[in-house]
């Protein structure tokens, strides 16, 4: 797995996968549709590799199908028509549409897998300590307990098992044995909190108003400049994608589809993971 | 100049009319010089995390206090109140504290951050920061795992970043409260070992509470003993005693050809073991951290099925267990009340109860909360409530982890008495110290397999590295 995005501050990925799911969700034109299928493809390719690709396309294809199908039998709306079937005509528009919603779902479904590939739990913390700093504190605390929990509460029924001498009756045993359970977690837990609490006081925690963070990864001129340019081009798209889905309509009949130069920024938008891919393959050759 | 100064240094926690009770830590009186190595020892309940915390403001317990108290040259006792002379920054800047409990004290979720933490809540700057950060990581030899989870470490790993931590701030002082109870021997030499480095090459004053002296007297400059200590005595001694005690019976337990695994897609953990435990006998089961033994003893329990192989378990309905961690078998609030937890299943009397306490020196805390017990008390009171289920087999993890020379001694004892009476009983344990008197008969796992059973003086004599020491206090308490 390669993050195209580890060379930069998590805020450029970040900003990047949201524009790309907010242009997925809302450009609902077949030309946007197949340009955003395809950079999802290209990003998951690079970023989570050919065999993850291909089960989430796997998963993502039957579903698109049922999509295409349901529109086509369902939406008797359009006007070119296919075939009929005991009275009932089907149309190319509703195949059309349902072609093009179903590309979507694929595009969007493979987009979040970027999304959770690339913002890790590490790279949402960086994100998140910036803006909040004792909330992310807090969080990052919680789901380190979760699983702390469930692995203790695991271990507490298993050695409650294994007493057998000390066995409860067996009508009363799951109440009991849950009640005892939740009992020793909390105390347990409590009696933690006061030693991790003590262990923040004994560092100085809260000895005075502001604290400082420690940053791993730097927000360098080149993050900005990048961010920038993906500003640019997220409010340039923005405008297309509102003139080109304004003019285009499905129904009746399904306008026509042509060569446009204002498809190429969202081209562009969509290709860079690819084009940060291919620059770090020619680095190393 | 002393950097801890007590004179007459006292406390009390105020007893429930309000007034002071009795002392939890009786007058004492002794200076720390500047880059001393000081070990605080003392029986279990005799105020060594007290003293300890009384140095430390943040963490001074609350009640009264005799004497005096100099930490850094500021005065934190005089007369019966403890001031917050020192402020909460000095304190975190001066005054380094490491815990015992490796997991609780552990607050961010990734190592960089944990040691960044005080820096940042003392407002350092950021490249200042780095290298601090930078440079602890470096010493403590912690630089190829900085990026890791704090909870994916072992607990060794986890004190060692505690100790980073708190030396991120670069303290004159550091206090740690048995910080190495809660680990296995390996962790615990490795430990003391950077202990020692921290101390001679950064000439940091330590100030360390104990139960075990014997590792680091070594290289500790001073000693302050708030209560006498036990004489060290030899092996021989005990192992001559123990020879003249009756054989072990039939087989109770045995386990064949065993494997075992946590999922499809993991490693075995047992491969082909094989384990025959006697009646009325103490079964060691000895091996390094992984390799085993405590999945072992869950097989034994039947708690866990083998994949492969056959368990049988003649006493499966008269078995106790009691995991590594003791807190995971108390559910009262009270240790009367935990104690008698089990009185109407296992059919006892209060006289058991209190006959129990008196055996394992519980008296005095019937109304303590169990997870206010030190460690070591939690340890007996565990195992207190385990024989209170009369059981046949007893299956326990690590009886002796934190427990003080007596009270090991103690717990060694009740473990044998067991065995005469005719119980099967299996322990895993580290200290092979513990394993030499209390087992009559001792397996070595290793890489998932038993490579070698045998009774217990015949075991350690064939064996270079897994040997007990010659003379320990233990074998002392045990005479």
């Amino acid at each position: 797995m390669r993050n195209v995005f580890s060379a930069y501050h998590p805020a450029v990925g970040f900003f990047y996968l949201v524009a790309a799911i907010a242009f997925c969700m809302s450009a609902f034109h077949p030309v946007y549709v197949t340009l955003s299928l395809a950079g999802a493809l290209g990003c998951s390719l690079v970023v989570r590799g050919a065999s993850r690709t291909l089960k989430t396309a796997a998963l993502a294809l039957p579903l698109a199908l049922c999509i295409v199908v349901a529109n086509t039998l369902f939406s008797a709306a359009g006007a070119t028509e296919l075939f009929a079937v005991a009275g009932r005509a089907f149309y190319l528009e509703s195949a059309c549409f349902g072609a093009t919603m179903g590309a979507m779902f694929t595009a969007m479904l493979l987009w979040f897998s970027c999304y959770a590939a690339i913002m890790d739990s590490e790279a949402t913390g960086a994100l998140m300590g910036a803006a909040l700093p004792t909330v992310s504190l807090m969080v990052s605390q919680v789901v380190g307990l979760v699983p702390e929990f469930l692995r203790r509460g695991a271990m507490i029924e298993s050695v409650q098992k294994a007493n057998a001498a000390a066995a409860q009756p067996a009508g009363k045993a799951k109440v009991g044995h849950a009640l005892n359970t939740l009992s020793t977690l909390m105390s347990w837990g409590m009696e933690e909190g006061i030693v991790r609490a003590d262990s923040m006081r004994a560092r100085g925690y809260g000895c005075q108003p502001k604290r400082t963070r420690y940053r791993k990864q730097r927000f360098g001129m080149l993050d900005g400049v990048l961010l920038g340019v993906l500003a640019v081009l997220a409010v340039g798209n923005a405008a297309l994608v509102a003139i080109a889905c304004g003019q285009f309509s499905f129904y009746p009949t399904m306008s026509t589809l042509v060569a446009w130069w204002g498809y190429v920024p969202y081209a562009v938008l969509m290709a860079l993971p690819l084009a940060l891919y291919v620059r770090e393959v020619l680095a190393w050759h | 100049m002393a950097l801890v100064h007590a004179q007459n240094l006292a406390f009390r926690y105020p007893a429930a009319d309000g007034a002071a009770g009795s002392y939890a830590l009786s007058p004492c009186s002794f200076a720390v010089e500047k880059g001393a190595f000081c070990l605080v020892t003392g029986l279990t309940g005799c105020g060594k995390s007290t003293l300890l915390r009384a140095c430390k403001p943040e963490l001074a317990p609350r009640g009264t206090y005799e004497g005096k108290l100099e930490v850094c040259g500021v005065a934190l006792v005089e007369g019966e109140a403890h001031h917050d002379a020192m402020g909460q920054r000095q304190s975190a800047q001066e005054v380094g504290f490491v815990m015992q409990d490796p997991d609780a004290q552990i607050v961010c979720d990734v190592v960089w951050h944990e040691l960044a933490f005080g820096l940042e809540n003392l407002g350092w700057p950021e490249d200042a920061m780095r290298r601090r950060v930078a440079e602890v990581a470096n010493f403590f030899g912690i630089a190829p795992w900085v990026d890791r989870k704090t909870n994916e470490l072992s607990a060794g790993q986890k004190q060692v970043v505690n100790l980073a931590a708190a030396l991120a701030l670069r303290p004159r002082l550091m206090l740690l409260d048995e910080p190495t109870a809660q680990l296995d021997p390996i962790a615990r030499t490795r430990f003391l070992g950077l202990l020692h480095r921290v101390n001679r090459e950064l000439g940091i004053t330590v100030v360390m509470a104990t139960h075990l002296p014997e590792e680091a007297e070594a290289f500790a400059t001073q000693h302050v003993q708030l209560s006498d200590l036990v004489p060290a005595a030899r092996l021989e001694e005990v192992w001559e005693a123990k020879r003249a005690a009756g054989g072990a019976g039939g087989s109770a337990v045995e386990a064949r050809d065993v494997f075992v695994r946590y999922g499809k897609d993991e490693p075995w953990v047992l491969h082909g073991l094989d384990l025959n435990v006697r009646e009325a006998s103490v079964h060691a089961v000895v091996g390094g951290n992984g390799s085993g033994k405590t999945t072992l003893l869950r097989v034994l329990a039947g708690e866990m099925s083998p994949r492969r192989g056959k368990v049988r378990n003649a006493l499966q309905a008269r078995q106790v267990m009691m995991p590594q961690n003791p807190k995971a078998l108390f559910s009262a609030d009270s240790v009367a009340e935990e104690l008698a937890a089990w009185q109407q299943r296992a059919g006892y009397v209060d006289d058991d109860v209190a006959e129990m306490m008196r055996r394992f020196g519980l008296e005095g805390f019937e109304q303590r909360h169990p997870f206010d017990l030190s460690a070591g008390q939690q340890q007996l009171l565990a195992l207190a409530k385990l024989l209170l289920a009369k059981p046949k087999l007893l299956l326990i993890d690590e009886p002796t982890k934190g427990l003080d020379a007596r009270s090991c001694a103690l717990a060694v004892q009740t473990l044998r008495n067991q065995a005469r009476a005719g119980t099967a009983v299996v322990i895993t344990t580290h200290d092979l110290d513990v394993a030499a008197v209390v087992a009559d008969e001792a397996t070595l796992l290793f890489d998932g397999q038993a490579v070698c059973t045998q009774e217990v003086p015949a075991f350690f004599e064939e064996n270079l590295v897994w040997r007990p020491h010659d003379a320990a206090r233990l074998f002392g308490a045990l005479r």
